[in-house]
């Protein structure tokens, strides 16, 4: 269990920006990173044995095509390819396609993998079809749908608890928003890009109490990939190999109901699992790049993975020590609420960006020096915690 | 049938479950939900209660399953109040509840017949079942039969 430390590496990065884009099929998004990241590799194609994408939301059709190889045709794979098949688990795919990269390729079943995805969620869906899926997707036919429950309903209670639970102010929730538009001010591929301040969060419609509109993610179209090889290969390939250090995961529920502490969730378990497993503690953490999706979980994030104490995450977030310059930079390429939520893209964008970062790569947001990277991932209805520790060196 | 979903996607966005025997395993639970008793499934061979009801008990994997009741009365432990963005077929202000049973287990559960604002955590609430739009399943010669259908929430108690 503990033998992935510095066996694999990140060595290629692509994304496409996010937003509205009616004139940009799917499959653009998708080969157009693939293809970014097989040149930011600087590997040869053929060496791609393993093509895995992971699932689109927004067209049952689309998400066949995904399954049935059309990204290993489109790139001139066919013949060569061993295997393409898809790894999905909603917002956390991101963890789990880079651990089933690093099981194939520490078995000698694949050399390289390309881990692909893109959707089309801001402008495959109306603005009701939108809500009717995050009515759905991820939530319980049987014992959750018939109550209308939403995600923004779902986010609503978790918020409302932990705030009785922590005496987080709104404010300090707000600044969240703010600290992730800070970095998104910087990210050329993120949705939304104008300053946002606390007083605008905070003055915007109330979706469901206590979460307000701008405290939502709003859904976007995009595509990002990221190939892995392995650390020996990674060594000849670039001077900067994004290895995969430690990773520690849990599945909690399905109905959110079951969880047993909905402002907790495992995150602590599978937190302490990677950085053992990578052999750092949370002051060696150079950048978070942690889930949002909504501002909430970034807080239970920061806390639960040992950046904060329990309930003083908002304080910390409000002091402006996880913006731009500030001791813990978070979420840096904007996150769902800034970048835009392409669905199972929201985890593979933090995915990319954590290596981006450790690579150099990050243009004016880059976070100098940085060697160790955190990512969390959730999917569903906060059903999984997922952490996974990169990092350029092998402590 | 509900106005809203006339012409629209009626199938894939049915929000209930079909209930008939036909069509779904724990069909009793909606028997037992239109005598107003909310029900789940214990294991006769461990003991386990567990909920949503289950065809396989989740501690020891029996299949040895017995229909039991629960609480119908219940404490509030986190309310929302959804204002915009419901789903097709619902009205807004959407009110749910994270409820404690009776300390047995804790569901989500919308809350009814109270206003915007009235409900607050720790308010004593109680079951309530109601009909929702029957659904329309084609029988044999192709009779077609409406199935009747309940769900349930919570209101003041």
């Amino acid at each position: 269990m503990d033998d992935l430390k510095g066996k694999v590496a990140i060595v290629g990065i692509g994304e496409v920006p996010s937003g509205r884009f009616p004139e940009r099929e799917p499959i653009v998004s998708a080969v157009a990173s693939a293809r970014q990241a097989i040149i930011d590799a600087g590997i040869k194609k053929e060496e791609i044995d393993a093509v895995i994408p992971t699932a689109a939301l927004w067209s049952p059709q689309y998400n066949t095509e995904l399954v049935c190889c059309r990204i290993v045709e489109e790139l001139g794979l066919c013949g060569k390819a061993r295997m393409n098949f898809q790894v999905f688990s909603g917002g956390s795919s991101c963890c789990n396609m880079l651990k089933t990269a690093a099981g194939l390729i520490l078995l000698g079943l694949a050399r390289s993998v390309l881990c692909v995805h893109s959707d089309r969620l801001g402008t495959g869906v109306t603005g009701q079809g939108g809500i009717d899926l995050f009515s759905t997707a991820g939530i319980s036919k049987e014992w959750e749908a018939p109550y209308g429950l939403h995600y923004s309903a779902i986010a609503g209670l978790i918020t409302q608890r932990y705030v009785y639970e922590t005496g987080t102010t709104e404010e300090q929730l707000a600044s969240v928003c703010v600290s992730n538009r800070k970095w998104a001010e910087l990210n050329p591929n993120a949705m939304f890009r104008k300053p946002l301040t606390i007083e605008e969060v905070m003055a915007s419609k109330m979706l469901s109490t206590p979460l307000r509109a701008k405290e939502s993610n709003v859904l976007a179209d995009g595509g990002a990939a990221f190939l892995v090889t392995s650390a020996e290969r990674a060594r000849k390939l670039t001077d900067r190999p994004v290895y995969l250090l430690g990773e520690g995961s849990r599945v909690t529920h399905f109905a959110l109901s079951q969880e047993p502490d909905m402002t907790r969730f495992a995150w602590a378990e599978a937190a302490e699992e990677a950085y053992r497993k990578a052999g750092l503690s949370p002051e060696d953490i150079d950048v978070a790049e942690i889930y949002d999706s909504y501002p909430v979980f970034q807080l239970i994030g920061l806390e639960e993975l040992g950046f904060c104490k329990r309930g003083e995450a908002g304080a910390f977030v409000y002091a402006g020590n996880t913006w731009p310059g500030g001791k813990l930079p978070m979420t840096t390429n904007g996150g769902m609420l800034s970048q835009g939520h392409t669905g199972a893209g929201g985890g593979v964008a933090l995915m990319v960006e954590a290596a981006r970062q450790l690579m150099g790569k990050a243009g004016e947001r880059q976070v100098s020096g940085a060697r160790f990277a955190v990512v969390t991932a959730t999917g569903g209805t906060y059903m999984d915690s997922y952490v996974t520790i990169l990092g350029t060196e092998i402590p | 049938m509900n106005k809203i979903l006339e012409g629209k996607y009626a199938v894939t966005m049915d929000m209930y479950p079909l209930q008939g025997k036909e069509f779904n395993r724990i069909y009793p639970f909606y028997e037992f939900l239109k005598e107003g008793r909310l029900t789940t499934t214990a294991c006769r061979d461990c003991g386990k209660k567990a909920f949503p009801p289950r065809v396989v008990c989740p501690e020891c994997l029996s299949e040895n399953l017995e229909w039991v009741d629960l609480p119908t009365r219940g404490k509030v432990l986190v309310v929302t109040e959804e204002e915009v963005g419901v789903p097709l077929g619902f009205e807004t202000p959407l009110i749910h509840a994270l409820i404690d049973l009776g300390g047995e287990l804790t569901l989500f559960s919308r809350v009814v017949n109270v206003k915007q604002g009235e409900l607050k955590e720790g308010d004593e609430v109680k079951l309530t079942v109601f009909p929702v739009d029957p659904v329309s399943v084609e029988g044999k010669k192709g009779a077609v039969n409406l199935q009747e259908r309940v769900f349930f929430a919570f209101e003041k108690a």
